[in-house]
């Protein structure tokens, strides 16, 4: 037995909680993004390297957004 | 030139714990399956969203350390030695010391993975200003002390035939 009742927890969460969580790290993202963007352009010192870790880098932040996106349309309130 | 980095080890050990902790939602799920938590409703979208965010902070974490390894950098030339040092994601130093100025190099190889690995400290000692120079845990550390040895004999031997350019033994590359 969990030492609290995971149902009333549950029921705290709203498609609009994650709306809003969502565009929090979506935020979080992009400001980070533009960081390691700038250091990367500014004194990457190998382009086709660079290049392969920013597809990479945004290949994978995509999936991870897909989740959460369909986490959010799934949802059932 | 030749650009010189810290080993992939240094990369693997920072990045091991984000590895680990990105199975924490496989754990988590393993968990709810054992406490027969996993027919509560919507376990399976918020399962999706709390992966989703999970994976996210890791990777943007495990970018902003690869970002400071990539950008850590030693790049030896024929006529100096740059050290560039990314901090954090906001702070960032280059010193550098040029290679007749350099009086003793050695290297140290501590440990059985720095060993078996192949990868050490290159410590540079200056007559200059710039003070004591050390390449941490970079691969290969003695060749990289016989391409400084190489460039300063190289220099000095320019030096004596008065400034006849003589070619370079560095070939361009990364270490």
């Amino acid at each position: 037995m969990l030492p609290f009742q995971l149902n009333d927890l549950l029921r705290l969460i709203t498609p609009n909680a994650l709306g809003a969580v969502f565009a929090l790290m979506t935020a979080i993202f992009a400001a980070v993004s533009w960081v390691l963007l700038y250091h990367w352009s500014r004194y990457g010192y190998n382009p086709t390297m660079i290049g392969r870790m920013r597809a990479l880098y945004f290949w994978g932040a995509g999936v991870c957004f897909a989740l959460m996106t369909a986490g959010i349309l799934l949802f059932e309130s | 030139m030749a650009e010189v980095r810290r080993h992939w080890y240094v990369l693997f050990a920072e990045t091991l714990g984000l590895f680990i902790l990105a199975l924490m939602p496989i754990l988590v799920i393993v968990i709810f399956d054992v406490f027969d938590l996993a027919t509560l409703p919507n376990f399976i979208p918020l399962t999706l969203f709390g992966s989703g965010l999970w994976f996210l902070a890791i990777w943007i974490i495990f970018f902003i350390v690869w970002t400071d390894y990539y950008l850590d950098v030693w790049v030896i030339t024929s006529k100096r030695i740059i050290d560039i040092e990314q901090r954090n994601l906001f702070s960032r130093s280059t010193s550098e010391c040029r290679i007749e100025k350099i009086q003793d190099v050695s290297v140290e190889v501590h440990g059985f993975l720095a060993t078996f690995l192949r990868f050490g400290n290159v410590k540079i000692q200056t007559a200059g200003e710039s003070g004591n120079f050390t390449l941490k845990s970079v691969p290969d550390p003695h060749r990289v002390k016989d391409i400084i040895f190489k460039e300063q004999e190289r220099q000095a031997g320019e030096s004596r035939r008065g400034g006849q350019v003589v070619s370079s033994p560095l070939s361009s590359g990364v270490v």
